[in-house]
C-alpha cells in the first residue's frame, strides 16, 4: 500500500539520515522521554481486564480435565445447576447449537472450545459454569460430574512418534500416528558434501526446553453483548485485537462490524496473548446467549497448564569447519513438540517460524535443516515467547555450536566469531536459507562488549582460578546474535490469511495537538510514548501534545498486533509515513499562511517549523498550520489535517548485538552466580534510549529465567508438574544481577526512520551466552554442553563428570584458639 | 482459585480453641495461613470449619527464660528474623529465618505453623531437631510436651493428637560454648529447599564436642536427625576432617528421592556439603575456634 | 445458604464496613467490594506479590489472607500513596521514582512493588541495593529485570531524605535532580554523544541517576 516514494517521502531529509536526528527538546527521536502511560499505573488507575466491572456481570469458571488423555463418556450438569447463583452450565453440546464448538488455531488446525468427545491434554476445557460471582462459579464447576474413560497419555515428542504410541488425533481423518509435520530448509546434498570433506566437524544435541511466557497478568475476557445494538464487545487480554476480531467473526458468523474487541491495559504478553483461547470464546458466547456481560479470568495454574507454551525444540546441531576455525556449513535436525493441536503462533507460511535463520551472524555458505513435529498430550502452543517466531531456538543452536567448535579447536570464542562474521560491506546480505539481512556491523558490537566486559582480565582470572584449584570456577560466555523482526512483508507473512502490515492514523486538531491511533497494541512496551515521539519528531510537535491510542477495533486502524518485535519496524514506520503525509499537506497550508509559493517552503527538523527558503524568520509551526487547516484553508485544499498509513514493510529488520556473561560456578554445590553481564545491542536508530534499556533489562532477566530455572515439566501420567508459580520458577530480584548495557547504531536502510525492533533481542540473545559461560567454566574438564535450565543439580552433575566437584572440607579450615595444648589441631 | 465455603471460628483463648477442636469434626486450623490459604483456595483442603487462632493473643510471643527459647504459636517468621536474642545467640534460627519464603510471607507465616504442617521440605523442623527442641501442645487433657525427635511421622503428619493445638516451640538456651547454623540450597527465592542442614555444637571447656545436633531438610519423608554424624562428632574436637566424615555420615543416613528439586544422588551429596558448611559455622560460633582465611 | 460477616476495614484512612463470606480473600474484598483495583492478582500460590498491601504498616500478600482476618485492620493500597504527606498533594516520591527511573513497563506488578518499597523505606530510609533487592524479592516482575525498580526505590529514598532535610531547614523540598548536569545521548550515531561521537567503550548509562539525560 505504501510505495517507496511514500516511504522515503522525506526526500529533502534524504530518508533515514541519522545525523539529522537529534534531540530537539520536544521529545522527538532519541530523547529519554518519561513514559506517558506511567501516571495511571503508578497511581493504581490502570484498567486491566479483571478491573472491568459491569452491571449484571456474570462470572465464568471453566471445568478442566484432570487427565491428559481421556474420552468423555458423560457430563452431568444437574448438581452444578442446583447451586444457588449458578446461571448456566455449558458443554460442547451447547456450543454445537451455536456452531461454536470448535475454533481454528493460528495454524488452521481445529481445536475444541469445550471438549467434544476426547480430552487431549491435562487442564483442557471441558465445561463452563456461569454464575453470579466467581466463588459460586467455582462451586458450580466442582459439581459438574464428568465421567472420563482414561486413556494412556504420551507427553514426550519422541515417545509420541513410537509405533505403539497411543493415537492422539483420531479426530483428523486419515491420521494414523502422532506425526504432525515435516519441514526442511537449505541444500541437503551440498551440505552433506561439505561435511564429508571438512577437516573438522562437531555435533551437539540440545533441548530448548518447554517454557511459558507467564506474564504476571493471566489471560481473561469480559464478553458484553448489547442486544439493543446487536453488538458484541469483548474486552480481552489481546496482543492482536484486530486479527482476533476477524477470527471471532469467522468462528461465530457474527458480522465483523458487529464485533468490537477492546484490549485494555494488558499486564504483559510476551506471545502468550497472541492466540485465541477457549475462555475468550466461552465468555463471548455466554454473553451472547445470556445477554449479560460475562467475565472469565484465568488462574495462574490454568494459564501455565493450558495456554500457549513456547520452545520445546530438541535440536541436533552440527558444524563443519576448517582447522583454523572457518565455518563451512551448518546442519540441524529438530524434533518439535507441538502439543495436542498444531497451534504454533507463526505466520502461516512458516510452520517452523523463522528457524531457518540458524546461520546467525556468520557468513556460512552452506546450510541444511530438517524438522519433525509431533502431537503430544500436552497443551497446544509454540508461541513466539518474546521473540520472532523460533528465532530464539535458531540463535541458541548457532551460538552454542560456535562455542562447541571454539572449544574443539582450542580457539578463543571471540576470535572464532570475528573470523566468521558477515562483514559490514556484505550487507544487504542474503543467507543460504534465503534471508535478506538489512544491515549490521557485528564486530563493532562484539568489540564494544569485550571492552565493557574487561574480557582479557576475566580470561586471566579464569586461568588463575584453574591453576590455584579455587573453590569457584569462572566462566565467560559470549553470544553474538542476529534477530529478524518486523513481519511482514505481507506477500510472505500472514496470520490466518491476513497479510502482516500495520497502520497509523494521525489527526491534528484545530488547536494544534494530535491524536494518533495505531494498529498494534502495547503490553508494556511504551507505545504511548514512542509512537508519540516518532510523530513529534516528524511534525515538529511537542510530545506532550500527542496522545496515542490503541487496542480498540472500533476506533483504531486495522493492524496485526504486537509480537515478534514488529511494532516499531511496522507500525512505527506507518507512524512516520503518516506524519510525512500530514507534513506534505501542512506544507501547502504553510505556503498559504506565509504567502509564499509551496516550492519555496522548507521544513526545518531542528526547529520543527516550516519557513520560506532563504528567509528563516518567515516561519510557521505545526500549531499555527493546524489552525490554518481548519480556519483558513487554502483554496482548492480539503479541510482538516489528517493522514493514515498502512505500511507493508519491504523487508524485515535485523537487530543484533553481543552479550558477554561472566559467571562463578560453586564447585561444591553447582550454584551459578553472575559476576558480570554486558549487553551491547544495535537496533538501528533509537527512539527512546530509556525505554530501549528497560526492554533490554527485562529480556535479559527472562533469558536468565530460561537458562537457569524455567521449565514446564510433566510426569509420565501426563500431569503438569511445573504448572504454577511454586513449580514454574520465575526469577526474583535476588537472582537477577545488574546489567551493563551499551549500544552501537547501524540504521536499517529500508525503514523510514532507520529503526529496528529491539524488545526481544535480549531474550533471544542471552540464553546461549549464559550457557556458554557455564560450559566455559568447565571446558578445561572436557564439558561441551549443559542442558537448560541449569539448576544447581544439573551443573553439579557436570562438575562431577568433569572431575571438578569439590568438597567443602578443603575450605572449612578451622583453627583452635589456643586454649588447650594437649592435642594438635586436626588439620 | 476460590475456596469452598466454610464456617469460621475465631477463638480468643487456647482453651476455647481446644474445645472447638473437640466439638467439631471436619475442621482446619488457620494460623499464618501462608500454606493453608492456598490449600483452601485450590480446594485441596475443604473443611467445614476453619478455626482461625490469630486472635489468641497469649500465643504471640518469642521469649527467652533461663532454660528455654520459647516461640509461641503466633510468632511469625519475621519475628524470629528480627529478634535481637536470635541474632545474638541462635545462629541457626538467624540463618534459617531469612531463607524462608519471601518477606511478605515471613510477616504473616508462623514458625509453629510451619512445624505443625510437617512439610519435609520445611526449614524449621531441621532447626528444631538440631537443637533437640520440644513441641508444646494443648489438648483436652491439658498441656504436654513432645520432643522434636518424636514429633514428625510422615509428610504432613505428626504425633500431634487430633484435638491438640500446637502452642509453643522451644529449644534449650545455649550453653557457654555453643554455636549453631543452618545452610540451605534452593533454586530461587520462594522455592522450597533442594536440601538443607541445621547443625548445633556444644563444646566443653576443653574444646571437645559435648553435644552435637544435626537436622536435615528435604532428604527424607520428614525432617530428620543425622544421628550417625552426631555420634561421630561427640567427644572430638572440631576440624575439617572430622566434619568431612560427619558430612559423609549424614549423607549416608539421608534418604532423598529424585524429584523436581534434583536427583537423589545430588541431594545426598548436598547433605554432605551443607552439613560440613553448617558444622563449620556452628563451630566458629561456639567460640574457641576460628576460621583460617584461605585463598 | 451463605453466611456472611460484617467487617470493618480502614483503607487508606477511610473506614469501610462490608459484608463478606468467610472464604472471601482480602484481595477480592479490596478489589471488588471496595473497587480499589490498583491491587492486582497474578497467581494462586502466593508467589507473585502483585497483591501486596500494607496491613498495619507491614507488607502482606492480600491473596494469602481472608478478608475477615483483616477485620479492624488499617490497610494501605497504592491508591493511598498520593494522600500521604510526603506526596505533597501530588505523586509520592516512590511513584515519582518509578516513573523517573523507568521502574515499570506493563504496570501490573507496580502497585505491589510500590507497597513493598514503601514498607522498606518506612523501616529503613537509607537502604542499600541489597536491602532493596531483598525487600522486593517476594514480588515478581516479568518486564523490567528489577534493576530499574531498584533504582526507583533508591530515587525515592534520596527524594525523601532530601525532602526531610529541606523541611528541617524550613525550606521547600526541591527536586534532587533539578540541577543534574545531564549528559545527553540521543542514541543516534554521530549525534549528540551517540556512539561514534563518543568513541569509547562506556556503557549507556552509569548507575548514578544524575548522570542521565532527563526529560519529563
Amino acid at each position: 500500500m505504501s510505495s517507496d516514494s511514500e516511504r522515503f517521502a522525506e526526500a529533502e531529509d534524504g530518508g533515514p539520515q541519522p545525523e539529522k536526528h537529534c534531540g530537539h527538546g520536544r521529545g522527538g527521536m532519541g530523547e529519554e522521554v518519561k513514559r506517558k502511560e506511567d501516571q495511571r499505573f503508578i497511581t493504581g488507575r490502570g484498567n486491566y481486564v479483571d478491573d472491568i466491572k459491569k452491571s449484571g456481570m456474570l462470572h465464568c469458571e471453566l471445568v478442566r480435565s484432570p487427565h491428559a488423555h481421556a474420552r468423555i463418556e458423560d457430563i452431568d450438569k444437574s448438581r452444578a445447576l442446583e447451586v444457588d447463583g449458578v446461571v448456566a452450565v455449558l458443554t460442547a453440546d451447547d456450543l454445537l447449537e451455536y456452531d461454536l464448538a470448535t475454533m481454528p488455531t493460528l495454524m488452521d488446525d481445529t481445536q475444541d472450545v469445550l471438549v467434544n468427545d476426547k480430552v487431549k491434554f491435562q487442564s483442557q476445557e471441558v465445561a463452563a459454569v456461569i454464575a453470579t460471582d466467581r466463588y459460586t462459579a467455582k462451586d458450580g464447576a466442582q459439581k459438574v460430574d464428568v465421567d472420563y474413560d482414561v486413556l494412556d497419555p504420551v507427553v514426550d515428542a519422541a515417545d509420541a512418534l513410537e509405533d505403539d504410541a497411543p493415537l492422539i488425533r483420531d479426530d483428523i481423518e486419515g491420521q494414523e500416528d502422532n506425526h504432525c509435520l515435516d519441514w526442511e530448509t537449505g541444500d541437503e546434498e551440498a551440505t552433506a558434501e561439505v561435511f564429508d570433506e571438512a577437516p573438522v566437524t562437531v555435533t551437539e544435541q540440545m533441548l530448548y526446553q518447554r517454557l511459558h511466557p507467564a506474564p504476571i497478568e493471566t489471560c481473561g475476557a469480559v464478553g458484553d453483548y448489547d442486544p439493543g445494538k446487536d453488538k458484541l464487545t469483548v474486552h480481552m487480554t489481546s496482543q492482536a485485537p484486530h486479527i482476533h476480531r476477524t477470527l471471532f467473526a469467522q468462528v461465530s458468523g457474527i458480522p465483523e462490524h458487529k464485533i468490537r474487541i477492546v484490549s485494555p491495559d494488558v499486564g504483559g504478553g510476551f506471545g502468550n496473548k497472541v492466540p485465541i483461547y477457549p475462555g475468550y470464546v466461552v465468555a463471548a458466547a455466554a454473553s451472547y446467549v445470556l445477554e449479560q456481560p460475562v467475565k472469565w479470568v484465568e488462574e495462574r495454574s490454568e494459564n501455565i497448564q493450558s495456554t500457549g507454551f513456547a520452545r520445546d525444540y530438541d535440536m541436533q546441531g552440527e558444524l563443519a569447519a576448517t582447522e583454523d576455525g572457518e565455518i563451512l556449513a551448518v546442519r540441524t535436525d529438530v524434533l518439535a513438540d507441538h502439543g495436542a493441536y498444531n497451534a504454533v503462533a507463526q505466520p502461516s507460511k512458516f510452520p517452523a517460524g523463522f528457524f531457518n535463520i540458524f546461520t546467525g551472524s556468520y557468513d556460512i555458505d552452506t546450510a541444511y535443516g530438517t524438522l519433525t513435529a509431533a502431537y503430544t498430550n500436552t497443551a497446544p502452543g509454540g508461541v513466539a515467547y518474546r521473540c520472532s517466531f523460533r528465532v530464539t531456538e535458531a540463535v541458541y543452536l548457532i551460538e552454542r555450536m560456535v562455542k562447541v567448535l571454539a572449544d574443539e579447536l582450542g580457539m578463543d570464542p571471540a576470535e572464532i566469531r570475528r573470523k566468521n562474521f558477515i562483514q559490514p560491506e556484505q550487507f544487504p546480505y542474503e543467507s543460504p536459507t534465503g534471508w535478506n539481512y538489512d544491515s549490521g556491523d557485528y564486530e563493532k558490537a562484539l568489540d564494544k562488549a569485550l571492552e565493557m566486559a574487561d574480557y582479557d582480565h576475566y580470561r586471566e582470572e579464569q586461568q588463575r582460578r584453574i591453576e590455584t584449584d579455587a573453590d569457584k570456577l569462572l566462566g565467560i560466555g559470549i553470544s553474538s546474535f542476529t534477530e529478524v523482526v518486523g513481519a511482514g512483508p505481507g506477500k510472505s507473512c500472514d496470520i490466518a490469511g491476513v497479510e502482516m502490515f500495520d497502520s497509523a492514523e494521525i489527526r491534528v486538531h484545530p488547536t494544534g495537538n494530535a491524536t494518533v491511533r495505531v494498529g498494534v497494541q502495547t503490553q508494556g512496551q511504551g507505545h504511548e510514548t514512542t509512537f508519540a515521539q516518532i510523530v513529534a519528531e516528524e511534525l515538529g510537535m511537542d510530545v506532550d501534545d500527542i496522545t496515542v491510542e490503541h487496542g480498540d477495533t472500533d476506533t483504531d486502524p486495522y493492524g496485526l498486533g504486537t509480537y515478534g518485535s514488529r511494532s516499531t519496524p511496522v507500525a512505527g514506520a506507518a507512524a512516520a509515513v503518516a506524519s510525512r503525509k500530514v507534513r506534505e499537506k501542512a506544507k501547502a497550508i504553510a505556503a498559504n499562511e506565509l504567502e509564499a509559493a509551496e516550492e519555496d517552503i522548507t521544513w526545518d527538523r531542528e526547529s520543527g517549523e516550516f519557513h520560506v527558503a532563504g528567509a528563516p524568520d518567515r516561519s510557521i509551526s505545526i500549531t499555527e498550520i493546524a489552525a490554518g487547516a481548519y480556519m483558513n484553508k487554502p483554496a482548492g485544499e480539503d479541510p482538516g489535517l489528517e493522514a493514515v498509513n498502512y505500511y507493508d514493510p519491504p523487508e524485515m529488520t535485523y537487530p543484533f548485538g553481543s552479550y558477554i556473561v561472566v559467571v562463578e560456578v560453586d564447585r561444591e554445590t553447582g550454584e551459578v552466580e553472575f559476576e558480570k553481564f554486558v549487553a551491547v545491542d544495535d537496533c538501528g536508530n533509537r527512539i527512546n534510549p530509556m525505554i530501549i534499556e528497560g526492554q533490554i533489562h527485562g529480556g535479559l532477566a527472562q533469558g536468565i529465567g530460561t537458562a537457569m530455572m524455567e521449565h514446564v515439566t510433566f510426569d509420565d501420567n501426563g500431569n503438569v508438574t511445573g504448572g504454577d508459580f511454586m513449580n514454574y520458577l520465575l526469577p526474583t530480584s535476588m537472582e537477577i544481577p545488574n546489567f551493563e548495557t551499551g549500544h552501537t547504531v547501524t540504521p536499517s536502510p529500508h525503514h523510514p526512520i532507520g529503526a529496528k525492533g529491539v524488545g526481544e533481542s535480549p531474550t533471544v540473545g542471552s540464553p546461549p551466552a549464559i550457557v556458554n559461560a557455564v560450559v566455559d567454566a568447565m571446558a578445561h574438564g572436557g564439558i561441551s554442553h549443559i542442558e537448560m535450565p541449569m539448576t544447581p543439580d544439573v551443573v553439579w552433575e557436570k562438575l562431577d563428570e568433569a572431575g571438578l566437584a569439590a568438597d567443602p572440607a578443603d575450605a572449612i579450615a578451622l583453627e583452635f584458639d589456643g586454649q588447650w595444648s594437649d592435642e594438635a589441631a586436626d588439620d | 482459585m476460590k475456596a469452598a465455603q466454610f464456617e469460621q471460628h475465631e477463638p480468643e483463648t487456647v482453651e476455647e480453641a481446644v474445645s472447638l477442636l473437640e466439638s467439631l469434626d471436619d475442621r482446619a486450623i488457620l494460623a499464618g495461613g501462608q500454606s493453608m490459604v492456598p490449600m483452601l483456595r485450590f480446594r485441596l483442603a475443604v473443611p467445614e470449619t476453619v478455626i482461625d487462632i490469630n486472635q489468641i493473643d497469649a500465643l504471640d510471643y518469642l521469649e527467652e527464660d533461663n532454660d528455654w527459647l520459647r516461640i509461641g504459636a503466633l510468632a511469625r517468621h519475621a519475628d524470629v528474623e528480627h529478634a535481637d536474642v536470635i541474632q545474638e545467640k541462635y545462629g541457626s534460627f538467624a540463618d534459617a529465618a531469612p531463607l524462608v519464603a519471601d518477606p511478605q510471607i515471613r510477616n504473616r507465616g508462623t514458625v509453629a505453623g510451619a512445624v505443625a504442617q510437617a512439610d519435609p521440605k520445611g526449614d524449621w523442623g531441621s532447626v528444631l531437631l538440631a537443637h533437640e527442641g520440644e513441641v508444646v501442645a494443648h489438648g483436652p487433657d491439658g498441656e504436654r510436651t513432645i520432643p522434636a525427635d518424636e514429633f514428625f511421622l510422615l509428610p504432613y503428619d505428626t504425633t500431634l493428637d487430633e484435638n491438640e493445638l500446637l502452642t509453643e516451640l522451644r529449644v534449650p538456651t545455649p550453653a557457654a560454648h555453643e554455636g549453631s547454623a543452618y545452610h540451605k540450597l534452593k533454586r530461587k527465592v520462594g522455592d522450597y529447599a533442594m536440601a538443607g542442614s541445621a547443625a548445633r555444637l556444644v563444646l566443653d571447656d576443653d574444646g571437645r564436642i559435648e553435644r552435637a545436633g544435626i537436622g536435615l531438610t528435604a532428604v527424607d519423608i520428614t525432617n530428620v536427625r543425622a544421628t550417625d554424624a552426631e555420634d561421630h562428632l561427640e567427644g572430638e574436637r572440631p576440624g575439617s576432617d572430622l566434619f568431612k566424615r560427619a558430612g559423609e555420615l549424614a549423607a549416608e543416613q539421608s534418604n532423598p528421592e529424585s524429584d523436581e528439586h534434583g536427583d537423589a544422588g545430588y541431594k545426598e551429596r548436598m547433605v554432605n556439603v551443607l552439613t560440613q558448611r553448617a558444622l563449620g559455622d556452628a563451630a566458629e560460633r561456639a567460640g574457641l575456634v576460628k576460621r583460617r582465611v584461605t585463598q | 445458604m451463605t453466611d456472611t460477616r460484617e467487617i470493618t476495614l480502614t483503607v487508606n484512612g477511610t473506614e469501610h464496613t462490608i459484608e463478606v463470606e468467610p472464604r472471601q480473600l482480602l484481595v477480592h474484598a479490596i478489589r471488588e467490594e471496595l473497587d480499589l483495583t490498583g491491587t492486582h492478582i497474578g497467581c494462586d500460590t502466593g508467589n507473585c506479590g502483585a497483591c501486596t498491601v500494607l496491613r498495619d504498616g507491614e507488607p502482606i500478600k492480600s491473596c494469602l489472607m481472608f478478608a475477615t482476618q483483616a477485620d479492624g485492620s488499617d490497610l494501605m493500597t497504592v491508591e493511598g500513596m498520593e494522600d500521604l504527606p510526603e506526596a505533597g498533594g501530588e505523586l509520592h516520591p516512590l511513584q515519582e521514582g518509578f516513573r523517573e527511573e523507568h521502574g515499570l513497563q506493563c504496570g501490573y506488578c507496580t502497585p505491589g512493588m510500590i507497597m513493598a518499597g514503601k514498607a522498606l523505606l518506612d523501616e529503613n530510609p537509607n537502604p542499600s541495593e541489597a536491602d532493596i533487592r531483598e525487600a522486593i524479592s517476594g514480588n515478581l516482575c516479568r518486564c523490567t529485570g528489577y534493576q530499574n525498580i531498584v533504582r526507583s526505590i533508591e530515587y525515592a529514598a534520596e527524594e525523601l531524605e532530601h525532602g526531610e532535610i529541606a523541611a528541617a531547614d524550613g525550606g521547600v523540598a526541591i527536586d534532587a535532580d533539578a540541577n543534574a548536569d545531564g549528559e545527553f545521548d540521543c542514541g543516534v550515531e554521530n549525534c549528540c554523544g551517540g556512539p561514534a561521537a563518543e568513541g569509547d567503550g562506556d556503557g549507556d548509562r552509569g548507575s548514578d541517576p544524575a548522570s542521565r539525560g532527563e526529560r519529563r
